[in-house]
């Protein structure tokens, strides 16, 4: 019976191939569109540094004067001041590790000229960070703690590697950094972050091509590519830090490096009040004016917060919404197919057939329409993906890279799988009110009919 | 045999009821074969949907091969539809896009007969009509006359007790007409009870038996079910 209702349904789709098109169109677009925005935000939605994200913490503390306005949010408060991240770096704060990062430019050359200089992006940092962001390395490692100093060492992104060296194994070799001569202690792998929050970037898709130890940036005058949180009086030079007067920066209220500690346990609770401990003491010095302020925020609780608010969830409702609306459209289409089928559906009651079969019969239809719909709409969420891939390097007017863009667009198969299920789920949920009413209708209701 | 024992059909609106059937007593034995007739609209059709289990009754009781269907459910009824009625409608009711040996399947496909049964029952069905030959082509390829016979080897592959007929003649010229009738009274010489809805008094004349149905009330005409034995005979 199951063969011989499978057939009827084949036979089913196939008669009045106009509608069947019609319906295909609407529900396979409906789950194209949802998939292609759903896919989007799930994968800009993972939180980054897996394992270790809930042991991760950005320090915050709110040093600005006391006419400032009040701050709500984490990612309102202003960046560490140099003299802050220096302190809380070597002072005996309970934390397995800690770190501090600024975002910098520099350009990468040969002294032989063989490969074109490239300018491009990068993050000075201290050793601490390779330990506790646990980049995936491809060669070599991080510098050792004693580079700190400002070693003329460096840690190349796998792109950047690729570029300069054709994917080898460059540790060791030299090369030169705003032309001075740096040595290769590590090349990391691919590293893709949904969001790139080690430097407060909240960037997606743009990596650093290299990382150099931060005294080394600031004693070769590496850009400082941030922004500068500063008191109003120091507001009027802070456009100048970026590659001028370090000394005035350091000595400033400005905060511009991002810092993080590695707690041993999600509490941050004795960090937390080691960190009071020291803003109270640094009042003495006349500085932090304002009412105690501090954040210790972990990496999940940050997500959290960046997927609630900056998320792409109001892309995902608008595409369900949308989705509901070809699945409206598709119960009309199915409700008007179905019932031009009323007679048939009569006849086949009058010889015998259960409203079981009726049913099975018409929910195999559906469920072939859900499947072909699935795979209609897994090609169109796979050239809405592209599309969009297209998109965000245009909008980033090519800055960013087709290699670094793609992981936010790519489908994945449990995702694929998904989307046959959802189709499937769907098509049989938009056939329930059709098919009661033709199951519904009297046997002998069209019998006389011509 | 088909026993109706104040058996009533009121069919009701929001604002008006229509009884369709009152009261009806009748008793139909085996291997006859019965007419029905009486004006349009008189319930001749209503008793037929009756009688062949597609429509539901208010009151009485109704004994289809002794037994009595009133509150069976819908799947028990759908199985006696199958197994014991054999319908011929006036427009035929064929499925317009199944080949004939198709059509003929269908309510042997609900019965759950083998592949190897089916194809032999539909083959004598098409052959007992004189279609044989033609069980790969559409109903739309056939004449009306030849739709019915389709329609009426459909009707008679799962060889049911009772062949319930709705004016089966009643789109087709006479010759055709006659034909028709020629094939339901050879249906019923092997012994298959049909009960018939007509219009046409000469066909009515051929069955065995007559009841006239006016206003929702049956009368027996002739109820000497002699005649179809002797028919039979």
């Amino acid at each position: 019976m199951f063969a011989y209702n499978f057939s009827l349904a084949l036979r089913s789709l196939k008669e009045r191939p106009a509608l069947t098109l019609l319906m295909l169109l609407a529900m396979s677009v409906g789950l194209g569109l949802f998939v292609t925005f759903y896919t989007f935000a799930k994968n800009g939605s993972d939180i980054p540094h897996g394992d270790k994200a809930s042991t991760l913490y950005l320090v915050q503390m709110d040093n600005r004067e006391l006419s400032a306005d009040k701050i709500d949010r984490a990612i309102d408060m202003p960046d560490t001041t140099y003299r802050d991240a220096v302190n809380l770096y070597n002072l005996d704060m309970p934390a397995i590790h800690q770190t501090y990062v600024m975002r910098t430019w520099a350009t990468l050359s040969f002294a032989d000229n063989e490969v074109r200089p490239m300018q491009t992006r990068g993050a000075a940092t201290t050793a601490d960070f390779f330990t506790m962001f646990e980049p995936p390395f491809l060669y070599g490692s991080g510098w050792q703690l004693a580079a700190d100093s400002g070693d003329s060492q460096v840690v190349l992104g796998k792109t950047m590697n690729d570029k300069l060296f054709g994917g080898i194994n460059s540790v060791g070799k030299r090369l030169l950094l705003n032309n001075k001569p740096v040595t290769v202690v590590g090349v990391l792998d691919t590293w893709h972050l949904s969001w790139r929050l080690y430097d407060r970037g909240y960037y997606q898709g743009y990596p650093h091509d290299f990382f150099v130890p931060v005294q080394y940036a600031l004693n070769h005058n590496l850009t400082r590519d941030t922004r500068f949180d500063c008191w109003e009086a120091d507001q009027p030079q802070s456009s100048r830090f970026t590659n001028q007067d370090l000394d005035i920066l350091r000595a400033s209220e400005c905060g511009w490096l991002a810092f993080w500690a590695e707690l041993p346990e999600a509490d941050p609770a004795q960090y937390q009040e080691k960190l009071h401990s020291y803003i109270n003491e640094q009042k003495a010095y006349g500085r932090f004016p304002r009412e105690l302020q501090t954040y210790v925020l972990n990496i999940v609780e940050q997500m959290d917060f960046l997927n609630a608010n900056y998320g792409e969830q109001s892309s995902v409702i608008m595409a369900l919404l949308f989705y509901t609306v070809c699945l409206l459209n598709a119960i009309g289409i199915l409700l008007a197919k179905f019932i031009r089928r009323s007679k048939e559906v009569s006849v086949r009651r009058a010889l015998g057939a259960r409203k079981s079969a009726i049913i099975l019969q018409h929910t195999l239809e559906v469920m072939m329409l859900g499947l072909v719909s699935a795979v209609f709409g897994l090609l169109i969420a796979v050239l809405g993906l592209k599309a969009m891939v297209q998109i965000r390097l245009w909008a980033s007017d090519y800055n960013a890279r087709l290699e670094d863009v793609m992981p936010y667009f790519q489908l994945d198969w449990g995702l694929a799988l998904q989307a046959f299920a959802i189709s499937v789920l769907c098509a049989l949920l938009i056939s329930i009110y059709p098919i009661w009413r033709l199951c519904s209708q009297p046997v002998a209701g069209y019998l006389k009919s011509q | 045999m088909l026993i109706m024992k104040g058996v009533s059909k009121i069919f009701r609106t929001d604002l008006v009821e229509t009884h369709a059937l009152r009261n009806v007593d009748l008793h139909i034995k085996a291997g006859e074969f019965v007419s029905i007739t009486g004006p349009s609209g008189s319930g001749k059709t209503t008793f037929l949907n009756l009688a062949g289990l597609l429509e539901s009754f208010e009151e009485g009781d109704y004994f289809l091969d002794g037994e009595n269907v009133r509150g069976l459910s819908d799947n028990a009824l759908s199985d006696l539809r199958n197994q014991k009625i054999g319908f011929i409608f006036q427009s035929f009711n064929l499925l317009p896009d199944l080949p004939l040996f198709d059509n003929v399947d269908v309510p042997l496909r609900y019965r759950g007969l083998s592949a190897k049964d089916r194809k032999q029952r539909i083959e004598e069905a098409l052959e007992l009509v004189g279609l044989g030959s033609r069980m790969k082509h559409l109903p739309t390829q056939l004449s009306g006359g030849q739709q019915q016979r389709v329609a009426i080897a459909r009707a008679i592959a799962g060889k049911p007790r009772f062949l319930l007929a709705d004016e089966p003649t009643g789109n087709l010229d006479s010759q055709m007409a006659r034909q028709v009738m020629e094939l339901l009274e050879q249906i019923n010489q092997q012994g298959t009870t049909i009960v018939m809805v007509t219009h046409d008094d000469e066909l009515a004349r051929r069955a065995g038996r007559n009841i006239q149905i006016f206003d929702g009330q049956v009368s027996d005409v002739d109820q000497n079910p002699s005649d179809a034995l002797v028919k039979r005979a």
